[in-house]
């Protein structure tokens, strides 16, 4: 990564209200993430992976700036954005997007395409016609690969993934330089996925855009990621280029995960040892003493029980959060 | 199974564009209930507007010696009062299109009053969230529970009865139901996936509101206002039966069907006409507002153009295979 980074988040702590201290309470929060730090490069996609719970959505949204963070730093685009406010904030809007997961509710029913993409131009008052909006919304519905006459139609009367098309020419109408993708395929069909999947990367392609692409699909993201980073309870516990997390994983939750995806070829399938930690994820309110994974860790030692091990270099673009583990 | 290997390239099939909805006049003549509603709702509004010109008489125009006349098909009845008259001798027919000018008038103006002012309560809090939501909703929960008569009297004592006094004070007693509802949705609507990227959009709150969130709670506030209509024009009759809303010589509906209550038994015409009036009025709304409900709704609107062209076509074969 030689190019300045498009995103750089450092030390980033995030914590949500339980009770939000009312004239009678006292005010309890719980740490959903804490001391998450990566960097994003122009034109790269960085695969966030985890469990349910792991904090990987909170994140995406802290760098949106949909939630405040509690410690840290974000920096877009060489600009500090961790405390932007009011005016300048909409502004920022206009270059970092999101692609949501759910592409049934993420579309406005009461409006047509043609308004739903046309509205960031709008906004931002960057079509200063009708007519000129109508051209763009044109280009953008094509690049995406919907029919010319989706302009007019309701977002009610087409499929899953069109509507994932829908949504993502929506975010691409700015122009940004960052797309936040939310599991943007997860909820699709499968033979459909693909086609979006591919759509992401033929754009990022053509605009050099940067994605920060959340999923628990492992096969999606070795597909799109140049670079992945593994979550679990709240924190980042390995980050490296892709071939390095699938070939080579250095820590034990990684490999856990990436066991537990089964191989299409049944011989195969039948000769791999699957690795399945003992026990339930963590409970981030009452999370453990040390390494929060050593509860179902095989390798815990003394150490992890005790101390948190800190996000290492182990070797090139290799970081892992393990004591017991190197390269 | 890698990414790579699900490259199936299966397009979707587009749905078949339907063409586009006709226009609104066409649409309203097919559903049969909504034109008679609409049709309805209308010769009502007429009479009310040219009272002078239709009624037959003056409806405060006494006459002791046509006293509690039956309608025309009864034995006693006469053509010179179609509806018959009240213990007064006064022409029911005309009372009751009199009446309507009071009745639509405080019902239509209350409503939109109302629920103007519920609506925009409800928006806040429930948009806002926080300490805002709880001290707006606190103070509903207070108007609540303040019982409304006595502040409709306490008003109405202070500054003398009159339509629009009445309508004053019956919007400030009734916008509470609106402010809630609408808090509910909004408060929902705000977690919406569509908003959200509304707002990374970097949609201002104002539009956020008014395209995002408004156009989707416009079918539960219809209703809301409907049924609420039925409840305005019986507030309206309680308080003029207790003779501080719509004055004498002026009537209306409720005013007609409390004050006939005392002749139930030998003369039922006195309630049964004012009574028939408002339910006929409330039903015409309601099968209206309910075409319209499903045509301010692109989804709804489209089933229901599928459905009418399905229709269509299967009586076309029908005939066909005859």
């Amino acid at each position: 990564m030689t190019a300045a980074p498009v995103l750089s988040v450092s030390g980033l702590a995030i914590d949500y209200e339980l009770s939000s201290g009312g004239l009678f309470r006292k005010r309890r929060s719980v740490s959903a993430v804490s001391a998450v730090s990566f960097e994003l490069a122009p034109g790269e996609t960085l695969g966030l992976v985890g469990e349910s719970g792991s904090g990987k959505t909170t994140v995406g949204r802290a760098v949106l700036r949909r939630i405040p963070a509690a410690k840290g730093r974000i920096v877009f685009d060489g600009e500090d954005i961790t405390n932007l406010q009011g005016e300048a904030l909409r502004r920022l809007r206009a270059r970092m997007q999101i692609v949501l997961q759910d592409p049934y509710t993420s579309l406005n029913p009461r409006m047509k395409v043609s308004s739903i993409v046309a509205e960031p131009l709008i906004v931002h008052g960057l079509a200063a016609s009708a007519e000129e909006a109508r051209t763009a919304v044109a280009e953008l519905l094509e690049r995406v690969g919907l029919p010319g006459d989706a302009a007019d139609r309701y977002p009610h009367s087409f499929s899953g993934g069109q509507r994932q098309r829908i949504g993502i020419a929506r975010a691409l109408a700015l122009k940004p330089a960052l797309i936040v993708a939310d599991e943007p395929v997860s909820a699709l069909d499968v033979s459909v996925r693909a086609q979006v999947v591919n759509l992401m990367q033929d754009l990022q392609r053509d605009l050099g855009i940067s994605y920060l692409f959340i999923a628990h699909d492992l096969a999606i993201v070795r597909h799109i990621s140049h670079r992945v980073a593994i979550m679990y309870a709240g924190r980042i516990v390995e980050i490296a280029p892709r071939q390095a997390i699938y070939e080579r994983p250095i820590h034990p939750y990684t490999e856990a995960l990436l066991s537990a995806v089964p191989v299409a070829n049944p011989k195969l399938q039948r000769a791999r040892r699957r690795i399945v930690p003992p026990g339930e994820s963590v409970d981030i309110a009452n999370p453990p003493k040390g390494c929060r994974f050593h509860p179902r860790c095989p390798l815990a030692s003394n150490r992890c029980r005790k101390e948190e091990p800190q996000l290492l270099r182990k070797s090139g673009d290799h970081f892992a959060a393990c004591w017991n583990r190197d390269a | 199974m890698a990414a790579s290997d699900f490259t199936a390239s299966l397009t979707p099939p587009i749905p078949a564009t339907t063409s586009a909805p006709r226009s609104a006049i066409s649409e309203l003549l097919h559903d049969k209930a909504a034109a008679i509603g609409l049709a309805f709702i209308l010769l009502i509004v007429f009479l009310a507007l040219f009272a002078p010109l239709v009624a037959p008489y003056d409806p405060a125009a006494q006459s002791i010696m046509a006293r509690l006349k039956p309608p025309v098909w009864m034995a006693r009845g006469t053509w010179e009062h179609l509806l018959g008259t009240d213990n007064l001798g006064r022409d029911v027919l005309s009372r009751i299109i009199w009446g309507a000018r009071a009745t639509l008038t405080i019902g239509a103006v209350t409503c939109l009053l109302a629920a103007t002012l519920g609506t925009v309560v409800g928006l806040w809090a429930g948009f806002i969230g926080g300490r805002t939501d709880s001290v707006l909703m606190r103070l509903v929960d207070i108007q609540v529970s303040f019982p409304g008569i006595l502040l409709i009297l306490l008003v109405v004592a202070v500054l003398g009865p009159g339509v629009w006094t009445l309508v004053a004070v019956l919007s400030v007693t009734n916008w509470m139901v609106y402010a809630r509802l609408v808090r509910g949705i909004v408060s929902s609507t705000r977690q919406t996936p569509y908003v959200e990227a509304a707002e990374v959009i970097g949609c201002r709150p104002a539009r956020v509101i008014f395209r995002h969130i408004l156009p989707n709670i416009v079918s539960p506030l219809l209703t809301l206002a409907i049924l609420e209509f039925t409840n305005i024009v019986l507030a309206e009759a309680a308080v003029s039966f207790l003779g501080f809303g719509v004055q004498p010589p002026a009537t209306s509906w409720g005013l007609d069907v409390a004050s006939g209550r005392d002749y139930l038994f030998i003369a039922w015409w006195l309630v049964t006409f004012p009574g028939l009036a408002i339910v006929v009025t409330v039903l015409s709304i309601n099968l209206f507002a309910n075409w319209l409900r499903v045509t301010t709704d692109p989804e709804e609107r489209e089933k229901r153009f599928a459905r009418a062209e399905t229709a269509k076509r299967r009586r076309a074969r029908r005939r066909v295979g005859a």
